[in-house]
């Protein structure tokens, strides 16, 4: 597959993992960034600049500049609310909470990450979180095998939106 | 008839928690509880597990503070192995790990308890949150970000990945530091100072609008723990422990931390996995002491570097020689981290900071270590035992929130009894709940934190259990 970039200079990307890699299927986030890192299809992408790639336990303020310098921001995360080892793709929305983001605990909310970028920093990148269902998030390494299993959908769903995305 | 609050879970700390809240009759608090809810557990899945692989174990279980526990853990394994790091290695650890207390502080003041202090605790919730903080003050939000950036880059040129750093290992560090990097780092001390003396400035001048919380947060005599160094200066790394009471008397000094179980107690209640840790020469629960940077400053004679030493010397003219207000965490843990810029940039100054010997090498020599070093929370220890392989066979970590538990739990009832009073309870009322919970900045991590699960539910709870009234945000 071509660089999913289209080898345009003009937007930017971000691609963060997020996950706790010693609660089972929470770990997915760093799982899913260790294979992105690798993928041929996206190497030209992050070795020109364009693509940068990495994980996160939780997410924090100072994140805000990452999204900041960004034009598209994917988000790879276990979502509870999805059945094990289904895989979904959805643009966040970048309202503030009705509680402005009081309700969510320590780390910060995606939206409030955003509106940070756009109020502190300029920034105003289109966000979308590439979701897989946990089996399990219980102490422990390895992923169950349902979202080891899914792992490669997880790749391709975040390299086809970044095709689609970058080259908008 | 007994009536129960139950607030479920803490917003703007880590991990999973709630707290009930015990009313009668007439709507006055009996009694509170501050419960952590998810069993941690990390200590089950280190066992069989070779004992040189534990630093980077240890290192997943909080995405707030790796090096942390990188660093107990690196010091357990350099006791099993019997060796010490050289100068230049130990003083690498040092750094880094004072860019984690930096960055850790950072976060805690400027974007979790700030919206509390900027705002007020009667402002409406949809305005004190991080967004509103960005919008109404962006310098300020700006500060706390580039001094957390900060903390994060020193963490990562020195000690490797950002979140999980692997160039701290037992015996040292992995790779010398480099000349650039050094220069790298000092470029942004200026600015990490002046950052962390605007807050102060800011803090100070503040501070006579909330008199009322300081009064009613954690306001209670107790014990406080830190380590220290040999002149009594706060030490985040190595150094004695030493134990003050409310008055400053030192109830205990130069307590090598290896016989810190002769001291400390570990107490189990039936409504927390969180254990409780106690001060065993005054029993349980009487032995209740307070760890964490309002414990440093107090225990400690002084800081160690001149312009925390200058505001250290405001604080006791403002406080007295111990603040026994656990709101004061909130200037200590500025005093704290301005401390650690000065140290970093002493220890980067240091003539053999450049050295190539970082690492010293040895074998299974005990059966059983212990590393003591001060997290941004307090003090953190961990403690193992392996079999002559050097197969870990059993771990104890005794965490710096365990050490404040039963701190918190009396915070609450404390602010809960000043604030909660009859059949109306306002949010308001709820936020300084669980804001005097945010002056300790408890790190229960080790938490999952999926999308999805995570929502303040508040309920009321009859005797028997009824929900009576149930609030959600």
């Amino acid at each position: 597959m071509a660089d999913p970039t289209g080898g345009q200079p003009r937007r930017r990307g971000l691609v963060v993992g997020i996950g706790n890699v010693l609660r089972t299927d929470d770990g997915v986030g760093l799982r899913a960034v260790e294979r992105l890192e690798a993928d041929p299809r996206l190497v030209d992408a992050i070795a020109s600049g364009r693509l940068r790639v990495f994980w996160v336990q939780q997410l924090t303020p100072e994140l805000a500049v990452d999204f900041a310098g960004a034009d598209v921001v994917v988000l790879v995360d276990a979502d509870a609310e999805l059945a094990p080892g289904v895989v979904s793709r959805r643009r966040t929305s970048l309202a503030p909470a009705a509680s402005g983001g009081a309700s969510l605990t320590h780390h910060v909310d995606v939206a409030s990450l955003a509106a940070m970028a756009a109020d502190l920093y300029g920034g105003s990148p289109e966000v979308f979180v590439v979701g897989v269902g946990p089996e399990s998030l219980a102490v422990g390494e390895a992923l169950t095998a349902r979202v080891e299993r899914a792992l490669p959908e997880v790749v391709d769903t975040v390299v086809q939106l970044l095709g689609e995305e970058l080259e908008a | 008839m007994k009536r129960e609050l139950v607030i479920d879970p803490i917003t703007r700390i880590e991990g999973h928690s709630k707290i009930t809240i015990q009313l009668d009759d007439r709507g006055e608090v009996t009694d509170a509880h501050f419960h952590v809810t998810q069993f941690r557990g990390f200590e089950r899945i280190t066992q069989g597990r070779p004992v040189h692989e534990m630093p980077s174990i240890m290192a997943r279980i909080c995405g707030i503070c790796p090096v942390s526990h990188l660093i107990a853990s690196s010091k357990a394994v350099d006791d099993i192995m019997a060796v010490e790091p050289s100068p230049t290695g130990a003083d690498l650890r040092r750094i880094v790990n004072l860019g984690q207390i930096v960055q850790s502080n950072a976060l805690s003041f400027f974007h979790l308890s700030s919206p509390d202090l900027l705002f007020g605790f009667d402002a409406d919730p949809a305005v004190r949150n991080i967004v509103g903080l960005a919008r109404e003050n962006p310098q300020f939000a700006k500060d706390g970000v580039a001094l957390r950036k900060w903390g994060q880059e020193i963490i990562e040129q020195i000690a490797g990945k950002r979140i999980h750093p692997s160039w701290i290992v037992p015996g040292g560090m992995a790779q010398p530091l480099a000349e650039e990097t050094r220069d790298r780092i000092l470029a942004g001390i200026p600015e990490a100072i002046a950052i962390t003396e605007r807050a102060l400035a800011w803090y100070k001048g503040e501070m006579i609008r909330w008199e009322e919380e300081a009064a009613s947060f954690g306001n209670f005599r107790s014990a406080f723990m830190a380590l220290v160094d040999r002149q009594g200066n706060v030490d985040h790394y190595d150094g004695w422990l030493r134990v003050v009471d409310s008055d400053g008397k030192v109830l205990a000094d130069r307590i090598d931390p290896h016989q810190f179980n002769d001291y400390i107690g570990e107490a189990v209640e039936p409504w927390s996995y969180l254990k409780s840790t106690y001060w065993k020469p005054m029993g349980y629960p009487d032995g209740l002491y307070r760890v964490g940077p309002l414990a440093r400053v107090n225990v400690a004679d002084q800081m160690g570097t001149p312009r925390a030493d200058e505001e250290l010397g405001k604080f006791r003219w403002r406080l007295g020689r111990v603040a026994n207000s656990s709101f004061h965490y909130h200037y200590a843990r500025l005093i704290d981290t301005l401390y650690s810029i000065e140290k970093i940039e002493q220890l980067l100054r240091g003539p053999d900071i450049l050295s190539t010997h970082v690492r010293s090498r040895a074998d299974i020599n005990r059966r059983e270590g212990i590393g003591v070093s001060e997290a941004p929370r307090g003090t953190l220890m961990h403690h193992y035992k392996v079999d002559d392989d050097g197969i870990v066979q059993w771990a104890n970590l005794v965490i710096a929130t365990g050490h404040n538990n039963m701190a918190m739990n009396q915070s609450v009832l404390q602010v809960a009894r000043h604030y909660i009073k009859g059949e109306n309870i306002e949010e308001s009322m709820l936020n300084r709940v669980e804001a005097v919970i945010r002056c300790y900045d408890p790190c229960l991590s080790c938490s999952t934190h999926a999308l999805g699960q995570m929502a303040l539910d508040i309920q009321l709870l009859g005797p028997d259990g009824a929900l009576l009234d149930e609030l959600k945000r």
